[in-house]
């Protein structure tokens, strides 16, 4: 398989484009940043948000009209994939508070985003994807896939986390989520992740568009079913998910330039990646090595899309994405110097999620010079 | 792509999830802990096919409705009593946790997707469990659909082989045609 990765929008704590968010990176500027308070504790904890707050359906209509109007997208052939962990839970929680209670009948259909704006906006046929973490990366992936076999003309990828309540709370009750604001992954002592609220679309097609920004050489995606909560910490799995994604792509772990971490910042999964990951840095001639989070923040679901658009928009601009924050990593060195001027390079980008779900993509960008 | 056995169930809110594990019992020496309604019922449905399931299996899961006990457990203790959430019953939220415990339960290794049900679920599980045949990914698939809110239905089959005979299917009757259906109805 083979395709491009195309007409890209991104709203998110970096700002309402894709071309602000590149230009944040380029000046270390940091994220929007708007604090929760946590449940029963009462801290006040970091969560990388947009500076406009909108209900989700709206922005998803207005991501999807900037696709059409800058892009000239016709969607009538083209399949819609929602990729997202959250769906209507900010509708949930929204009800919950008006209505002082939550019963199951309240419940939306999980496919009603997709749906509304399959009707809305004319796709061929729709679905909404939630494998937690890795859902925009599968997205990607069995959009290419999907490409491969001639099933659709195209696959429009949506893919967002809204400002979930429910979420926050959640990951600081597994201790997850950072106090200090300072985003450090495969740092010692790193105190966690920050979450980001995020909003992405690009289309995938087997022709390659001027604005295109890379193409998804292939990818695999798998469950480890150690844990619910996170992969093997000795890194098997993900290990075996990056030989089968290199498989699929049709090219060795030599031949990788980057790879895009995970890089949550909490320990089991930095330390399952690390040892995953651990056999590319022994190479005669190691990887560069990146992550976004943050940047980003986490964005669950939506990480998928929201960082590789970013990754491969720097990289197409020259530039590699360093840590915001310089500090030294217990194994890993993240790479300190801004310039990239590979092109045609190849990119290992992982992505891992509860429920043992473990995908890796190998992606290829093409440097503009413009 | 041929269907090699399927299964249906029709689960009431009469039955209890007590009910649920007696009878998944009979067909698993060991079940999970602190699991959800939706995966104990996804579990059952797909016990008859495990005598035809090989390692390599790939899992596609869709539903109308999440889980609907553990969501509405953390809006309430979460939103309106201001708690902090109990962490498996979040992680279950936010993650296809009950696709995890199929694969977990039966003992495959192979890609896991969760997808909404809509309207031509069936054509879409279809494809994604092909593209994963077509690459190899896996030897079989297990499609499970479940419809419903609190009376639910489930519907599940094992296909394999890389042909594509079965894209254009586009409903359980016309993929489980001519097969002994196993049904269960649980009042």
């Amino acid at each position: 398989m083979s395709c491009y990765l195309h007409s890209p929008v991104l709203h998110s704590c970096l700002g309402e484009s894709l071309a602000e968010a590149v230009a944040a990176v380029h000046s270390n500027q940091a994220p929007h940043t708007q604090p929760f308070t946590l449940n029963e504790r009462l801290l006040e904890m970091p969560y990388f948000a947009l500076k406009q707050q909108r209900q989700p359906i709206d922005r998803l209509r207005l991501i999807i009209e900037q696709l059409s109007n800058q892009y000239q997208a016709n969607f009538s052939e083209q399949l819609l994939i929602i990729a997202s962990s959250g769906l209507d839970i900010l509708l949930h929680e929204q009800n919950t508070f008006a209505k002082g209670g939550f019963t199951s009948t309240d419940f939306t259909p999980l496919d009603r985003i997709a749906s509304l704006l399959q009707q809305e906006y004319g796709f061929k046929a729709s679905f909404a994807i939630n494998t937690a973490c890795s859902s925009a990366a599968n997205a990607l992936l069995y959009g290419s896939l999907l490409l491969k076999q001639n099933l659709y003309a195209g696959v429009t990828v949506v893919s967002f986390e809204p400002p979930s309540t429910i979420v926050q709370q959640g990951f600081a009750a597994l201790e997850l989520t950072s106090h200090s604001g300072l985003y450090r992954p495969f740092y010692p002592d790193s105190d966690g992740l920050i979450l980001g609220e995020v909003y992405a679309a690009a289309i995938l097609s087997n022709e390659e568009k001027s604005h295109s920004l890379c193409r998804v050489l292939g990818g695999y995606s798998a469950c480890d079913t150690t844990s619910v909560t996170g992969t093997c910490e000795d890194g098997s799995h993900i290990y075996a998910v990056i030989q089968q994604a290199l498989n699929q792509a049709g090219c060795q772990a030599e031949d990788i330039d980057l790879i895009k971490l995970h890089g949550t910042a909490t320990a089991a999964n930095d330390r399952a990646e690390r040892n995953g990951t651990l056999s590319f840095l022994q190479q005669a001639n190691a990887p560069a090595l990146c992550t976004l989070k943050q940047w980003l923040g986490h964005g669950l679901g939506a990480c998928g899309l929201s960082e590789t658009l970013l990754l491969s928009a720097c990289l197409q601009q020259g530039l590699l994405p360093t840590p915001r924050h310089a500090y030294v990593t217990d194994t890993f060195a993240l790479q300190h110097n801004p310039q990239w001027t590979q092109s045609d390079s190849l990119i290992l980008a992982n992505f891992f999620g509860f429920g043992g779900n473990n995908a890796s993509l190998i992606l290829q960008t093409t440097r503009q010079e413009n | 792509m041929h269907v090699i056995s399927a299964s249906q169930l029709s689960v009431s809110t009469q039955t209890s999830d007590k009910q649920l594990k007696i009878l998944l019992r009979e067909h698993f020496s060991n079940l999970p802990r602190r699991i959800d309604r939706l995966a104990w019922q996804t579990l059952l449905a797909a016990a008859p096919l495990t005598q035809h399931l090989v390692s390599s299996c790939g899992i596609y899961l869709a539903t109308d409705y999440p889980s609907g006990d553990t969501m509405t457990g953390l809006l309430n203790s979460v939103c309106i009593q201001k708690l902090q959430p109990k962490p498996f019953e979040f992680v279950n939220s936010v993650s296809n946790a009950a696709g995890f415990y199929l694969a977990k339960q039966l003992d495959v290794q192979g890609p896991n997707v969760f997808i909404s049900a809509g309207p031509q679920v069936w054509q879409q599980l279809l494809q994604l469990a092909y593209c994963d045949l077509q690459a190899k990914n896996c030897q079989q698939a297990l499609l499970i659909v479940c419809r419903g809110n609190e009376q639910v239905q489930l519907q599940a089959v094992l296909v394999q082989n890389q042909h594509n005979q079965l894209l254009a299917a586009d409903s359980f009757a016309q993929l489980s045609s001519g097969l002994a259906v196993t049904q269960l109805v649980l009042d």
